[in-house]
């Protein structure tokens, strides 16, 4: 596992859930004391256009102009060496999903075994194409995943057809210890890849598998927007993050 | 001076129903008693060839009931490695009356008999009546036990709420414990276990040891569904391995043979029983092995065709109204052009079917 003694240069990458980070940045809501922040991505539809080419992250053409806009340094393309550490945020890995199958599973017929437990894991990871360069670059870099936060409450109905509880609708009476052991089975299988997954904090969490409507990002009612997050929110993940990383700097060194 | 066969159809005849039509033209190898619609929910169980039905029933649009479906995300692969979706609760094969009478014991009797598990020396620990089901064995007894209780309970609901149950008898030869009288689902250290000569024995089973357990099962199944219809089918599969003494060509065709001799009185004497001959559209001389992969084992993806054929065909022709008029897909039967291929690389199993048996081929002396 690269070191994190060193970092001076971090990478945001990501889909549209960069947004909440910059403005936690640039509003000042968060400090990274010593460390240089570049982001790197593009919004959900032209996310999907980046691929893995010679070990470098590529955007298709139809993601360059909002990278362009997103990086702002004239980056065209990602490479291992190029930064210190990874942050993967957002970008398409909806961690609720598992999470909430997971307690499902376990609050109704029984959770599988623990081999297929795993295995639900990684065929749910390794089919999130960044995950798959998270886990690239994790044999050159740091890297940490900030999975896409839980939706926010209160917005839409999530027992309506095709919506989270429609699904899984044991899991909104799930107990902290459901979650826990749900959560950690997920991050236990990214990490043997290299790929430590951030949580997001219990006390952000409400209705089993739901944000707290707090964490909403503006104006999300009117926009029935249930991904996005507010600038406090990003702010904690970072806050979150930076300690994490702090400690293993310590234990490093 | 008249005699009965004057009054007899065509089919009675070999000339006019076999040596005429020849192998691509057979028809009404099959009397169905009671319609299969694609509206029942079908449970399939069994030997390995019972995948296939399961499989082909599914494809063409029949209600094949997944009562214990993989949990989500996990890819096909990884599901059929893992042994969800093969048959419609994970069991694993059931090569014998007696082993799918186990089950029904544990899915509607005793949810605690047969207490045997096995622990390997890496401290995984396995089930015996289906000791292949997860690859490398399950972490501890605990979640051992829970996985055989949630299987139980997936055939229970199945049974109950099915309409018709195929179940493919596969072997008469079996592995049990001299003390207990459990039957293995494979022999012991063949993919898990340690044999003991002390404690398991060999048991070919005799027919009327296998018409009892059958009927036994048949009766659990009526019992707990009144509505129940039953499909036996024989397994054309041959013997990986004899442990009968004989030459494994000889056994199979004694084992064959039972088993045929079984499921056809059975289908006689009760009327919620079927026999469907799909052992005999693989097997028989007519078809001159045709549907073998140059094994002369594995059964290659037309013979499962043109078995599924005839099943939609043979349905369709007794109970024409059976989906509302509407006849199955065009499941071809055998076409010559793939039936010459079957016998080249294009046309060999592509081992999709997930045989315990298997593991004994790997465990024969080398040469």
């Amino acid at each position: 596992m690269p070191s994190a003694r060193k970092i001076k240069r971090i990478c945001l990458f990501g889909d549209s859930a960069l947004a909440a980070y910059r403005h936690a940045l640039t509003e000042g809501l968060v400090q990274l004391p010593g460390i240089e922040v570049e982001f790197f991505g593009a919004p959900g539809p032209s996310f999907r256009s980046f691929e893995s080419l010679n070990g470098r992250i590529v955007p298709g053409p139809e993601a360059l102009p909002a990278l362009s806009l997103v990086n702002g340094a004239g980056r065209t393309s990602l490479g291992p060496d190029d930064f210190d550490a990874f942050l993967f945020i957002g970008a398409r890995l909806g961690a609720a999903d598992f999470v909430a199958a997971h307690i499902h599973l376990a609050r109704g017929s029984g959770l599988p075994s623990r081999a297929v437990q795993e295995a639900m894991a990684y065929d749910f990871l390794i089919r999130v194409r960044a995950w798959r360069f998270a886990r690239d670059f994790a044999r050159h870099r740091p890297v940490m995943f900030i999975p896409t936060p839980y939706p926010t409450e209160g917005i839409l109905d999530l027992s309506a057809r095709n919506r989270l509880f429609a699904y899984y609708p044991r899991a909104e009476f799930a107990t902290v210890a459901d979650r826990a052991r749900a959560w950690q089975m997920l991050m236990d299988v990214s990490q043997k890849s290299g790929v430590p997954l951030l949580a997001q904090p219990d006390h952000t969490v409400t209705r089993g598998v739901l944000t707290q409507a707090r964490y909403a990002t503006k104006d999300a009612a009117a926009k029935e927007d249930i991904s996005h997050k507010s600038p406090e929110f990003a702010a904690l993940m970072l806050q979150n993050w930076y300690a994490l990383w702090q400690n293993r700097a310590k234990i490093d060194a | 001076m008249s005699n009965p066969y004057e009054t007899l159809p065509a089919s009675a005849f070999w000339r006019s129903a076999v040596a005429e039509p020849g192998p691509f033209d057979l028809h009404g190898l099959w009397e169905p008693k009671f319609p299969v619609k694609r509206s029942h929910r079908i449970v399939t169980a069994g030997s390995c060839f019972a995948q296939h039905i399961g499989r082909a029933l599914a494809a063409d649009g029949y209600g094949w009931h997944d009562a214990e479906p993989a949990p989500p995300f996990l890819e096909a692969e990884t599901a059929k490695r893992y042994n969800y979706g093969i048959f419609s609760f994970r069991t694993g094969n059931i090569y014998t009356a007696r082993m799918l009478n186990q089950w029904l014991e544990l899915a509607f009797g005793n949810a605690e008999a047969f207490p045997e598990f096995w622990e390997d020396m890496e401290g995984r620990f396995f089930d015996p009546l289906r000791p292949s089901i997860e690859p490398d064995g399950f972490a501890s007894l605990e979640e051992c036990r829970a996985a055989r209780a949630r299987t139980a309970q997936a055939l229970r609901s199945a049974v109950e709420t099915a309409d018709i149950f195929i179940f493919t008898l596969g072997l008469t030869e079996s592995w049990v414990n001299v003390q207990t009288g459990m039957e293995y689902a494979a022999c012991l250290g063949t993919s898990a276990g340690s044999f003991d000569p002390a404690r398991h024995k060999f048991e070919n089973q005799k027919f009327a040891q296998i018409r009892s357990a059958l009927n036994a099962a048949i009766d659990r199944l009526k019992k707990a569904n009144a509505n129940l219809r039953v499909v036996l089918t024989v397994s054309p599969v041959p013997l990986t391995a004899t442990a009968s003494g004989q030459h494994v060509l000889t056994a199979t065709s004694h084992s064959k043979s039972v088993l045929r001799a079984v499921a056809g009185e059975i289908a006689q004497e009760r009327p919620i029983v079927d026999y469907f001959p799909s052992y005999e559209i693989i097997t028989h001389p007519v078809f001159r092995g045709m549907f073998y992969a140059p094994n002369m084992r594995s059964v290659v993806a037309t013979g499962v065709k043109t078995v599924m054929g005839h099943f939609f065909a043979e349905q369709d022709r007794v109970f024409p109204a059976r989906n509302g008029g509407k006849r199955s897909a065009a499941l071809p039967l055998v076409e010559p052009k793939l039936a010459k291929a079957s016998g080249k690389k294009r046309g060999l199993s592509k081992s999709d079917v997930v045989c315990e048996e298997e593991m004994l081929d790997a465990f024969r002396p080398q040469d």
